[in-house]
């Protein structure tokens, strides 16, 4: 097989825009994605026989399915590399997957990469929040729609953002309304005080009508949204779990429940990718890796990101007029922010700062002669456990910064990537198949 | 229609072809994956195969995410942690 022209890292929508759009200039493209299909989080597909029992937003689906009937259409320029999860670039320019379904890991060098791996979610530490039973609410959402059930047993949602409305909806149409939906902030408080934002949010038309839709199911469902209300704390009891939450008026609510759904934002997930060439090789992010935009722009993203490309590769390309999408999404997530602004949980002694390692509040007094970013990593093992620090990284920042050191988390990592970026086992090392060259292993 | 199963730690578990482990233990109420490091538990948590809290072990193999890893019939799902006593402790 020939080696790819262009290697597309991520099956959501950004991938897959730019994948079909550097297939229809002509290029040789492989999409590598590490679930077994398409549609990253947003577009988890339903796996039950059937028609899709979880009702989706009829834009983003229609948006979504023109993609995929691109992806048929681009016959046999675009290779599909399912359940392959990316790893890293070994020095002279080699991308390094690990190939789940032939249980190898395989390395392609392509003449230009995307990459388009989404987003992550920020969940603000509590104590408790480590518990099995406790998930992201993006993490309950992709279940929901990749089984059509939502989980058995009472449910809290709980957090910030417009994600938690969206699922708190689904779940009660799905027929288990949580038992509320619990919003740190206070978005309608706030919209008085920010008049600017409001509007911004009001005009922007789809997702006015998304977040009327949702909050009409939770009317219809009689779920209560209850804002500034933040969980301060999370107990494992013999029936689940024990919520404490404390209401705007500063009073104790408690809440016992078999799943608890948080969510506080999303960040863009850039650990351990690739920045600009690697080897001489051009490197482009695209959609929510790059700049967390949601779904309309990671469309449009991925399109400039294909064009980005074509041009670096002195690829003809047509020249392609795009509208202010990303502009309006950037307006929008702008005034989103300052609607749903709120004050964080403290971090206790006792709360678990990093679940990978099970640091806790009460190992930061270890840390307090640390002078910079790399002493966190390496005295208080942060961002050294599996997940790599897209949880903890900015928890250790906010410790740091309560004794004074400033950093991003990014700098926790230092200048050099810490490939391998998922842990790959050895037997699939082994195995390894070099794509790089016509011959194979 | 629920006529596929594994087994996690040798009891069985069904599932519909094409959902995965994580969704088909969440639906048994199996929430809990077992000791994990600086004694914590596994647990489902992000779904997108970021946090690493749901690693499995599919036929004794090396670790991988339950949460997106396509469910396989007859297969034994093990814990892939360390039991506690081999875990090191990060003391302050």
């Amino acid at each position: 097989m020939l080696p790819p022209d262009v290697l597309v890292v991520g099956g959501g929508p950004a991938g897959v825009a730019a994948a079909v759009d550097l297939a229809s200039m002509g290029l040789r493209v492989m999409l590598a994605e590490q679930r077994d299909r398409l549609g990253g989080a947003i577009h988890r597909a339903y796996a039950g026989a059937g028609p899709d029992p979880v009702k989706r937003n009829a834009h983003h689906q229609r948006r979504w399915q023109a993609l995929l009937d691109q992806v048929s259409q681009a016959g046999e320029r675009l290779t599909l590399q399912l359940q392959s999860v990316f790893l890293g670039v070994e020095g002279e320019g080699r991308y390094v997957l690990d190939d789940r379904t032939a249980g190898c890991v395989r390395s392609v060098r392509p003449k230009a990469v995307v990459m388009a791996v989404g987003g992550v979610e920020r969940v603000l530490p509590v104590p408790g929040w480590e518990l099995p039973g406790v998930s992201t609410v993006g993490g309950m959402q992709v279940q929901l729609k990749e089984t059509g059930e939502a989980p058995q047993g009472r449910i809290l949602v709980a957090g910030s953002g417009p994600l938690p409305l969206a699922l708190t909806a689904q779940l009660a149409a799905a027929g288990n309304p949580p038992l509320a939906l619990l919003e740190r902030g206070t978005p309608f408080g706030m919209a008085l005080l920010q008049p600017a934002a409001a509007m911004a949010g009001l005009r922007s038309g789809p997702a006015l009508v998304e977040a009327l839709g949702y909050a009409g199911q939770l009317l219809r469902y009689g779920v209560p949204y209850r804002t500034g209300c933040m969980v301060t704390a999370i107990e494992a009891v013999p029936q689940g779990l024990r919520v404490a939450v404390v209401d705007r008026r500063g009073r104790t609510l408690v809440y016992e429940v078999a799943h608890l759904a948080l969510h506080d934002g999303l960040e863009a997930n850039q650990t351990g990718l690739p920045r600009q060439t690697v080897a001489g090789l051009p490197v482009v992010w695209a959609g929510d890796c790059r700049e967390v935009l949601g779904a309309d722009a990671a469309i449009q993203d991925g399109r400039q990101a294909a064009q980005q490309v074509a041009k670096a590769l002195g690829h003809p390309c047509p020249d392609a007029a795009f509208d202010g999408t990303l502009d309006a999404a950037r307006r929008l997530q702008a005034a989103l922010r300052t609607l749903y602004q709120a004050p964080a949980p403290a971090i206790t002694p006792e709360t678990v700062l990093c679940r990978c390692e099970g640091l806790r509040g009460a190992s930061a007094s270890a840390l307090q002669g640390a002078a910079s970013a790399h002493e966190i990593r390496v005295l208080g093992r942060y961002a050294m456990g599996a997940c790599q620090g897209r949880f903890c990284a900015r928890n250790a920042q906010a410790l740091a910064a309560r004794d004074g050191l400033s950093f991003e988390p990014q700098d926790l990592h230092g200048s050099v990537p810490r490939w391998p970026l998922r842990p790959v086992s050895v037997a699939a090392l082994a195995a390894y198949t070099d794509e790089s060259s016509t011959t194979s292993r | 229609m629920i006529d596929d199963s594994f087994f996690w730690l040798g009891h069985p578990v069904g599932f519909r072809p094409g959902e995965t482990f994580a969704a088909a233990l969440r639906r048994s109420g199996l929430d809990d994956l077992g000791p994990a490091m600086g004694l914590l538990r596994g647990r489902y948590f992000c779904g997108i195969g970021a946090c690493q809290a749901c690693l499995v072990s599919v036929n004794g193999a090396a670790p991988v995410e339950a949460c997106l890893t396509p469910a396989r019939a007859g297969v034994q799902l093990t814990l892939a942690a360390l039991p506690v006593s081999e875990v090191h402790r990060v003391t302050a």
